[in-house]
């Protein structure tokens, strides 16, 4: 597994790639609550998770997924999950995940519904690679 | 192609024993046609069920012994798990009430929902002082 965290004005853009099993879960749910003290607690409100690179996740990695929806919603702040490939998205729709919180094709998509100042500073960042 | 294949391995109850399954897993995958999406969704279900099995019926007690035997046949995917620990059935026990909304749906307890989701039939006995589950799943296409 691997995590990167960009940051987009109000909003963490975090990039899950590999798979996420009971032998790293923990490290996933560690990323989560770091963003929490570091990030969420202070500026931050919304959560964009992107699965694209995602192969699967297991019940060890939904636990840090709704703990961080849970936390994220009583601080009136969000969280999306972008791009999950089918097996992903048949664990997220088994454990009714898809009712919970919003699941979208692509990142764009994602920021401009949470946040358009994300989206503007995203867009604007691509336009400068 | 093989369109009936069988592999087996047992392996004490240790934080391990989901690694040993993942590398039977892999071995089983290796000998006959198992597409990508299939892999993965038995790599969870293995992990699922090991993992209940570890820290509820067994209490990761290494003293006690895993079997796991992967079949194919026809299309159908067939686990059938056993261990020497005390009496569990992993389908009896609590699991998540899907029907909460955010706020009050419970962290964990998906473990077994997720088994139960990504295969096709469950069952489980107990007999002679064991643990017995099968799991089956019929895939459309293997390849």
């Amino acid at each position: 597994m691997n995590i990167s965290t960009d940051y987009l004005n109000d909003t963490a853009l975090v990039r899950v790639t590999g798979r996420v099993d009971h032998s790293n879960a923990r490290d996933f749910e560690t990323e989560l609550e770091n963003l929490q003290h570091n990030f969420f607690n202070e500026s931050g409100k919304h959560l964009l998770v992107d699965f694209t690179g995602l192969e699967f996740i297991t019940s060890a990695g939904l636990r840090g997924l709704l703990f961080a929806a849970k936390t994220l919603k009583a601080q009136s702040g969000s969280m999306v999950i972008v791009n999950p490939n089918s097996t992903v998205l048949e664990v997220l729709k088994i454990s009714r995940f898809d009712l919970l919180f919003p699941i979208m094709e692509n990142i764009e998509e994602a920021l401009k519904e949470i946040s358009p100042t994300a989206y503007e500073t995203h867009i604007s960042q691509q336009q400068q690679i | 192609m093989n369109t009936s294949h069988h592999v087996s391995a047992n392996f004490p109850a240790e934080p391990n024993a989901i690694t040993h399954a993942n590398e039977l897993l892999e071995h089983f995958a290796r000998n006959i046609c198992l597409n990508d999406k299939a892999i993965k969704e038995l790599l969870i279900v293995l992990d699922e069920l090991l993992s209940n099995a570890l820290k509820y019926g067994l209490k990761q007690d290494s003293q006690k012994q895993i079997e796991l035997e992967l079949s194919l046949d026809d299309k159908v995917v067939k686990i059938k798990y056993s261990d020497d620990g005390p009496e569990f059935n992993p389908f009896n026990t609590d699991t998540a009430d899907l029907s909460l909304p955010l706020e009050q749906r419970q962290i964990g307890g998906l473990g077994i929902t997720l088994v139960i989701g990504l295969t096709d039939s469950q069952t489980y006995k107990r007999e002679k002082n064991r643990n017995f589950i099968t799991l089956t799943r019929k895939y459309d296409s293997i390849c």
